[in-house]
């Protein structure tokens, strides 16, 4: 037999009614606190967290920036040594020069060398002639 | 004078102070409506531990969420929605775990009811007729509780769900005689 809606609405209407444990709110609230609390450490945890990773870009970033100063430092070094060291040359240079005929050495062995004298260029004139073959 | 200010208060003013931080005020909230909502949600999942567990968690969502609240005078459907909502991703959980279990042969069916709130119905009857209310689907269970156990208004029920009250009253109707279909074979006439 099929209970009448009236009847089922009477047995739903009368089903033993369950009620709430007496400490609920009190356990409502202790969830609740917590959760906060919960939500408090993750916060406290996350800005330890940022901070941490900030440090460590800051000090990546510092580390970078020496070392890319160094190299420059160095590069400088280099250069101001390379320089000077023309600088060197061409003072001796400038003193054989000064000292007579400017010439260069082509090719040579222990008993001759082909000499070019390197005065036309120095006067101006476009085509030098080979200074000497000289015995040594 | 504060008791009396309590008692007095409003769902509405109650919250707006439980907002702020007062927890007394949320504690008086809580008392107001703890029971309707811990029977409620033992009907709605057949469980009486299991329902005050949700109705704890509804309790603190609604704190949590306090902000998607506009203070209309609605504050106890919001809650029964969150109620609902709660009891929805929990058998939507349940299905997924059904679906697992072969697969992975747990140990914990977690979809098992608890028999102890059936052990103290006192008849078969009343056994069967929650273990219908169970078998219904969730939208038609939600508002044939709220109206034959919880004597919800179908104005209520409409407010609380967002839904027009012929649906709601077409879907009670549906409801009934779904579980009038499943009790025939057990019905021997009067009620529990």
């Amino acid at each position: 037999m099929r209970p009448s809606p009236e009847d089922l609405r009477d047995a739903l209407a009368s089903l033993p009614r369950a009620r709430a444990s007496s400490d609920f709110a009190a356990r409502v609230l202790e969830r609740l606190e917590s959760r906060e609390s919960r939500r408090r450490h993750r916060a406290r945890w996350s800005v330890a967290a940022l901070l941490l990773v900030a440090v460590a870009t800051g000090t990546l970033w510092e580390v970078t920036e020496r070392r890319r100063e160094m190299r420059r430092q160095a590069r400088v070094e280099a250069l101001r040594e390379e320089s000077a060291t023309l600088a060197r040359e061409l003072a001796e240079l400038r003193k054989l020069t000064a000292q007579g005929e400017a010439s260069l050495v082509l090719t040579g062995d222990e008993d001759y060398e082909i000499v070019m004298g390197l005065s036309p260029w120095i006067e101006g004139e476009t085509r030098p002639a080979l200074a000497a073959d000289r015995n040594r | 004078m504060e008791a009396l200010q309590t008692v007095d208060a409003s769902d509405g003013e109650l919250f707006a102070r439980a907002r702020e931080g007062d927890r007394a005020a949320l504690a008086d909230l809580v008392e107001r409506h703890k029971d309707a909502l811990v029977n409620y949600l033992t009907r709605m999942a057949g469980s009486r531990d299991r329902a005050e567990d949700l109705a704890q968690e509804t309790f603190v969502r609604l704190v949590e969420r306090s902000d998607g609240y506009r203070e209309q005078g609605q504050l106890k459907a919001y809650l029964y929605r969150i109620a609902t909502n709660l009891q929805r991703s929990a058998e939507r959980r349940e299905r997924r775990w059904r679906l697992l279990e072969p697969v992975f042969a747990l140990g914990v069916p977690t979809h098992e009811r608890p028999r102890q709130d059936l052990r103290l119905l006192r008849d078969e009857l009343a056994e069967q007729l929650l273990a219908g209310l169970r078998a219904l689907p969730l939208h038609y269970r939600v508002p044939l509780v709220l109206r034959d156990v919880e004597d919800w208004s179908y104005q209520d029920i409409s407010g609380m769900l967002g839904c027009a009250v012929g649906p709601i009253t077409s879907r009670i109707h549906r409801a009934r005689e779904l579980l009038r279909v499943r009790l025939e074979d057990r019905w021997k006439g009067g009620t529990t």
